[in-house]
This record gives structure tokens, sequence and C-alpha cells, in this order.
């Protein structure tokens, strides 16, 4: 096939030479590519940085009517200065997602240095600095207003089935914490923590209807509303449905709908919110099986979600101290992960199961009448349960199983502030009682920081901390089929692949050394680097036997090492970007093999992720965006390579390229005055019609490659 | 906990200054000063935006001055007051103030405690308000394009 080469233009020159054949698709995408994309990108920001001017000067250069159209972002506002944080801590601002081409929360993350966002296949995966992943349960900790949104029940991510698990439209920002964090935050902040920041009615004061149509029969139709309530109160509400089909090739033709709702509610200094999710999706029916057997499965994969929260914040008028208390109940009525696969094992999976409830309660002291101290105190407690129906879930009966587990925990932080102000350090500790009934035992994570502005426009940061990881219910005492089929006689053909659990499995553990600078070249450009060093204990691996899977502590220990590099611009105020780099090298300790005969294989771990985004006001009723985002290959699970291609040997996944564009236009259509309350969204996603694979398993887990979507917003004030 | 808004810039500060200052090129007091003097007090989120305003001037504006902490408002042609800041003892300020004294603010009462122009949030963009009772009683004139403006945001 005859090949044309396209020249990409930058600013400056043209940069990059892309191959393509002559229906426009990407035919060569190779490493020399994105290097010369990112020396270009480079060498454009150096070009445009010496244009500098203060964002004060440009402001006051503007007219009143373009003053209007900026957004304030509060709290974390604009480009936000990511150094006075005393860890590796990423924010993704209200302005940042709202021109963004992403559409869900995921996609945001993968912006993010070190964030490693994929389908494996059913859910979206999300790993920071990941050692390797296990679709069961994540080594983040996900967090919606500071309260736990993890699955109680298997310690993952809760979109499990569900594929988008919380409504943009309701963010303010997200906040990532690069590296451990249970120092504050306990169990399960193994690698990182992400923080949901919603929206108050008063910081949103408006409504806004949002269509969005496209590929993969996606529609999704969401209305959000916020208002002020009285002299000290506000109200946000926002509900939305969708229905998709999930980006692999393996869900083609299957529908996944969902619907939400979120209600925020403020009066004073007491904060009410309630949030519900469902989803509901076809399941598994066609599998390929043996002649006369059927493949059993159930029809329907579908998972209720409640979260009612209260949460109280009060500062003493001196500012000599301050308190804040949350209270939460979940709960999660939904298809179990392995029920879902194997239905005819058990009548009890055709149906949802009450997959338990989350009980967490917050409360914390904050001290700030010390001179140079800012001293944080604070107890928690959470209660956990896998369901009523944890019987049928665990199957077999194992000695010592609890179904649920209380643990309480105080924290205690100072911040110190020393040198006339120029260094601080943040010490803290926080102690895990042991559990109630005793299924796992106290434990202690410390951490202890640096910042230090060694000049006005560089601050240097190191710390320590250590963190872990509790096994999760499924971990502990999942013991399922995993896939069943029937021969015609109503027996199992094959049972090949079994959860087999491990009630013995120990917490996984991470020691983490990080130090970061930060430099601000002035108020448009600040780069920053980040390098850490995790020491791994008993980390927690899947084992894939003869037509079992496991869990198990590794005899090994790990060591990542890791480097990121970040750089961020706004060179003008019609233009956005930024640039960043991680880069990390997985090793285990030990020569020392696990129950299957397999070192630690660090999968989907890739060594190198860029990302690049760009924002450009064109008009000023037209935007577009561009994001980039490449992976360098990561291993697969040797395991699926007997299966997928028949030798048993290592196998990788190739490194993929996904470029995302967007463009936006505020029709010429207006209610009053200047104000053009419809906007038209354009997007297309994975542009290079990239159909690399996201997951290695039995199932065809590949992209599907370019896809468009149309959307319309229409927004009313009040 | 780790608090982002320690990490958070002054994006919001800036656009208020800025405000601040497209308030006072489309206000015209009767006694047409030579420079309009700006009052804020030094606790204020936004005195360090507010302090780069100082000898400001362009063709629309003669020069902008800023006093911090007055202690006589008759020194004053605006008179910026903080909702974070803000000390209930300064609401004597407001009952003080003389007819030419232009005073704004972000709290979110401030135009039924008789401010004349109120800075808010709505959609994460910052919007004003105008007491029309207030300033038609005043030594100042606002223009018509401001009063637009505001009107369209109400």
């Amino acid at each position: 096939m005859s090949s044309v080469i396209v020249s990409v233009s930058g600013i400056g020159g043209k940069c990059v030479k892309v191959i393509m054949n002559r229906s426009g698709r990407v035919q060569a995408i190779d490493g020399l590519m994105i290097r010369a994309f990112l020396l270009c990108w480079l060498a454009w920001m150096v070009a445009v940085a010496k244009a500098d001017e203060t964002s004060m000067d440009d402001l006051l250069s503007l007219s009143l009517e373009e003053l209007l159209n900026y957004e304030v972002s509060a709290p974390t506002k604009g480009t936000t200065r990511l150094a006075d944080a005393p860890g590796s801590v990423s924010v993704i601002t209200y302005d940042q997602i709202r021109n963004s081409g992403a559409n869900t929360i995921p996609e945001l993350l993968r912006q993010i240095p070190g964030v490693h966002v994929r389908w494996n296949p059913m859910v979206q995966s999300i790993e920071i600095r990941s050692f390797g992943s296990n679709p069961f349960t994540s080594r983040v900790l996900l967090l919606i207003d500071g309260i736990p949104y993890n699955s109680w029940n298997k310690g993952g991510f809760p979109q499990h089935p569900g594929f988008d698990f919380f409504n943009l439209e309701n963010v303010k920002h997200l906040e990532v914490i690069r590296g451990p964090g249970s120092a504050l935050y306990g169990e399960n902040a193994l690698n990182g923590v992400i923080n949901i920041v919603t929206l108050t009615g008063e910081e949103y004061r408006q409504t806004r209807f949002a269509l969005l149509a496209g590929d993969r029969d996606t529609l999704s139709a969401s209305v959000s509303h916020g208002s002020l309530l009285g002299e000290a109160g506000s109200l946000f509400i926002s509900a939305r449905t969708e229905r998709t089909q999930l980006p692999t090739a393996f869900w083609e033709g299957k529908e996944a709908s969902g619907e939400d709702f979120f209600i925020k509610a403020i009066y004073q200094n007491l904060q009410l919110s309630y949030y519900r999710r469902q989803d509901d999706f076809d399941g598994f029916s066609e599998l390929i099986v043996p002649p006369d057997f059927s493949f059993s499965s159930t029809t329907e994969v579908a998972q209720k979600i409640n979260i009612i929260t209260a949460s109280y914040e009060h500062t003493a008028d001196n500012q000599a101290w301050s308190v804040k208390a949350n209270a939460s109940y979940a709960d999660r009525d939904g298809t179990h992960c392995g029920g879902c696969h194997a239905v005819s094992q058990n009548e009890a999976f055709n149906g949802t199961i009450d997959h338990g409830y989350q009980k967490f309660f917050n409360a914390q002291l904050g001290w700030h009448a010390l001179e140079n101290h800012d001293l944080t105190m604070g107890i928690e407690s959470r209660r956990v349960s896998s369901g009523d129906s944890f019987d049928q879930v665990i199957e077999a009966h194992i000695d010592g199983a609890v179904d649920s587990f209380t643990k309480s925990a105080v924290f205690v932080q100072d911040r110190m502030t020393l040198n006339e102000d120029k260094t601080q350090l943040v010490a803290g500790v926080r102690y895990d009682a042991q559990t109630s009934p005793s299924l796992f035992d106290a434990e202690w994570f410390p951490r202890i920081a640096v910042v230090h502005k060694a000049l006005d426009d560089l601050t240097l940061r190191a710390g320590w901390s250590s963190a872990a990881r509790y096994p999760s219910f499924t971990e502990l005492y999942q013991n399922i089929r995993f896939f069943g089929a029937q021969s015609p006689a109503g027996q199992f053909a094959f049972p090949p692949t079994h959860f087999q659990p491990n009630p013995d499995l120990m917490l996984e553990k991470v020691d983490s050394l990080e130090v970061g600078l930060e430099y601000r070249f002035n108020e448009r450009y600040q780069g920053k680097i980040d390098l850490f060093y995790n020491q791994v204990t008993d980390p927690i691996v899947l084992t894939y036997g003869a037509g079992v899977i496991g869990f198990e502590n590794h005899p090994n220990d790990a060591t990542i090492k890791g480097l990121e590099v970040e750089f961020r611009a706004k060179p003008s105020l019609a233009l956005d970007a930024y640039v960043n780099w991680s880069y990390q090298n997985n090793t285990q300790q030990g020569n020392a093999l696990d129950s299957n005969g397999m070192p630690i294989e660090f999968t989907y771990a890739p060594k190198h992720k860029i990302n690049m985004g760009l924002q450009y006001q064109i008009t000023d009723n037209l935007k577009t965006m561009a994001e980039l985002s490449w992976r360098d290959r990561s291993r697969a699970p040797q395991f699926w390579s007997d299966i997928v291609f028949g030798d048993g040997l290592p196998h990788d996944v190739a490194s993929n390229t996904l470029l995302n564009v967007r463009l936006r236009y505020r029709l010429p259509f207006e209610l009053s005055g200047t104000h053009r309350p419809l906007t038209l969204n354009v997007y297309v996603k994975n542009m290079f019609d990239e159909k690399h694979t996201e997951t290695l398993t039995g199932v065809d887990g590949s992209a599907l490659g370019r896809e468009f979507f149309v959307g319309f917003d229409y927004e009313w004030s009040h | 906990m780790v608090n982002p808004a320690a990490a958070e810039n002054n994006f919001e500060a800036k656009l208020k200054a800025a405000y601040l200052v497209n308030i006072a090129k489309f206000t015209t007091w009767v006694d047409a000063p030579e420079s309009i003097h700006l009052c804020i007090f030094s606790q204020a989120t936004i005195i360090d935006e507010v302090r780069k305003l100082n000898g400001f001037s362009d063709e629309q504006l003669r020069a902008i001055e800023v006093i911090e902490d007055p202690v006589n408002l008759q020194q004053c042609h605006m008179l910026y007051l903080d909702a974070a800041t803000f000390d209930p003892s300064q609401s004597n300020l407001i009952q003080q103030a003389h007819g030419g004294l232009l005073t704004i603010s972000d709290m979110r009462d401030a135009l039924k405690n008789d401010v004349a122009i109120q800075f808010f949030v709505r959609n994460l963009k910052l919007r004003f308000a105008i007491n029309r009772a207030v300033i038609s009683n005043s030594e100042y004139k606002i223009s018509s394009k401001l009063l637009r403006l505001s009107k369209q945001m109400e």
C-alpha cells in the first residue's frame, strides 16, 4: 500500500513526520517520532518563554468583557503551584477539567505523570507508580471529598462492573498524591491517593444541560444545577443517564448503561451529600465453548451504589483552632466479580448480590495557636462488610473467614515552620489498631518530609513514609469458578480457572523515599522533578496454576525506582500547555519463585510514560484542545501467553500512543447580551487509530481505534 | 491532611484586582480626582495583588493609589472589604461611608448591607452585582456599560 508522509507543524517549524496510508490511517509510529515530538515541544516552550509578562499585567490589558470569561477555579485555581505540598501532588483544576478532551475521570488521570490507566478488560485499572496490577484489587486509595470510595468488598475501585464511576460535571478538581499516603489515610493508600473534590452550589450557580453522542452507540444526557440557599446555604444537584459499549473489541455490541444522581447541600458549617450510581450491562454470552456445551453466565451484570455523607467544619474566630468531622454510610448491591462469569455454579449469582457496606467516621482537630507549628490530630473508625451473601460468595467454608471488620485509627501530624518560613518540616504518624474481629494486626504508618524554599522560585522537597495495603475479601476468601461451561449432562466440562483464595495473606508494604524540586521560571512557566525509591515488602501477586488463579505474597521483595518530570506553561492568556515524562524501573530482590515457579512479573507497568497537552483559545468563542499520551510496552502475565500464543513465553503488550482532540465552539445564539449559552463540542479520540492490546487475556482486549463524539451544552445562570 | 489549598496560586485574587481597576475606569467622581485612592485592609486575601496596582494608569484611568489600613475614609474613593478576613467592626465603615466612597466586597450579603458592588462566583467565574439604591445617592457615577454588564449577570 502506498503511503504519504504528513508533516505535523508546531509553532516554530515542522517537527514531526507521520507516515500514513492512503486511507488516512497512521501506518508507522516509532519511538523516534515521540522523541522528536517531545524535543520540538520543549523547543517551542523555551521559545515562547521569552515572551513573558506577568499575569497581572496581562489581566490589566484586557477588557472587562474579556475578564468575565476567566474562571477562578477556586480553591486550587489556575496553574497550581505544586511545590508547596510536602509530596508529589498533582491537581487537575476546574479549568483543566472543563477544557480537557476527557469525558471521564480515568481519561483525565491518564495525563498525570506516574499514572497508568487501561481497560482490564471489564473495568478501568488505575495505577500509580505500579509494581504490577491485579484486576481484583487496587493499590490506590480513591476518595470523594475525603471519604474512602474503594470497594469494601474487593479493595479495588467500585466501578466493577461500572464503567464511569463519577460524573465529571460534579467535580471541582482532582487531587492525586503519587506515593504512599497511609500516614494520613491508612490502608489501601499504598501507591497513591486520588481525591475527587466536588462542586458546591455557590461555586456553580447555574444550570447546565449536556448531551453527548458518538461511537460505540454512546448517548449521554446530564443536567446539573447549583444555587444559593438563603443567607448561608447552597445546593448542588446533578443527574445523568448514559449508555455505551466498553471500548475493547470483546465488548463490541454489548450495551452498558448507567444512571447517577448527586446532591450536595450546605448550610453554614454543615454539609450533606448523597450519591447514587447504578450500572447495568450485558453479561458474557458469546464465549466459544465446545459443540453441545453451553457457556453459562449471567446475562446481566449490575450494581447499585449509595453513599450518604455528612461533614462539619468550624474554625475559631481567632483562627487558633479548627475542627472537621465526616460521617458516611455507603452500600453496594451488585453482581459479584466472580459470579458474573459463573452463574451456573450458583443460582444466587443470577441476581444481584448484596455486597455489603461501609460505615466511616473521621474527626480531626487542627491546632494553630503554637508559633511555628500547625498541628493536626485525628481519629478515624471504619467498618467494612462483604455483605449478607458472603456465604454464597465464598462458596466453600473457610476456617476463620470473617465477612466484616471494624478498624479504628488515630493520627497526628505537625507542620513546623523553620528558618524564617523558608523551611517546613512535616512529621506525622498514624496508628491503625488491630481490627475487630482480629483479621489484621495493629500497624504504624510514619512519615517525615521537609520542604525548603532555597530561592524565591526554587523549592526542594524530600520525604520518607511507610504504607501498607490490607488484602481484600476477594483475595482472602473468594473461592469460586471463574469460568464455567456445561455439557448436555449438566456437568462442568472444564472448570479451568478457579479463584483460589488465600486466607493467610499478609499485608503488602512499601517504604518510600522521595526527593523533588520545583522551579518557577516565572509566573507562567514551572517545572517539577520527582525521584522516588520504593521498597516493597511481601508484594501480593496473582499466581496462575493449572486451572487456578490464586493470590500469594511473593517470596521476593521488590524495588521500584523512578523519575517524573513535569513542565507546565501558560505563555499567553490564550494558551495552556504541559508535558510530562515518567520513568520507572522495577526489580525484584532475590531469586525465589512463587508457588507456580514464577518471579515477580511486574505486569502492565511500562518503563516510560509521556503525556502532552495543549489548549488554545483561537477566538473568543472557539477553543481547541489536544492531549497525547504515550505508553511504553509492558509485560503481560505469562499465564495468558500459553492461551493466546500457545508458547508459554513472556510477552509484552505493545507501546501505544493515544491522541485525543477536542474542538469547542460557542454557537452564535445569544440569550442576553454577549452571553452564548449553547456550546458545540467535537471530540476525536485515539486519532492515530491505535488498536493495541489493553490487557492480554483469553478474550480480545484490543482497543477499538479512532472514535468520534459530538456534544452540546446549554447553560444558563440564575 | 495534605492541603491543596496551600498549593493554590492567586489567580482569583488577580482577577478581583483587575476587576477593581475596571470598576475604577467606569466610574466618575464628581470631584474628578487626580488619582483614585483605593483603600484596603492589609489582611485582605487579595492584598498582594492590589499592591501591584499602586501607580497603575492607562488612557482610561489617570492613576490608582493604594492606601492600606485607612484611618480616615475621607481619603478613599474606593474601599474593598474582604469576606475572608472581614472583621464585624468594619461594618461601621460601611455605614460611615461618605457619598463619594464606592464600596466593594465579596461578602455574600454585601448588597443587603449597603455595599455598592458585590463580587460573587458563578460557575467558577467572577461576577459582580450593583446596588442601584446605593449608587443613586452617591457622589460618583457608574457608567451605563458597567450597569448593563451587571444586569446581565444578575
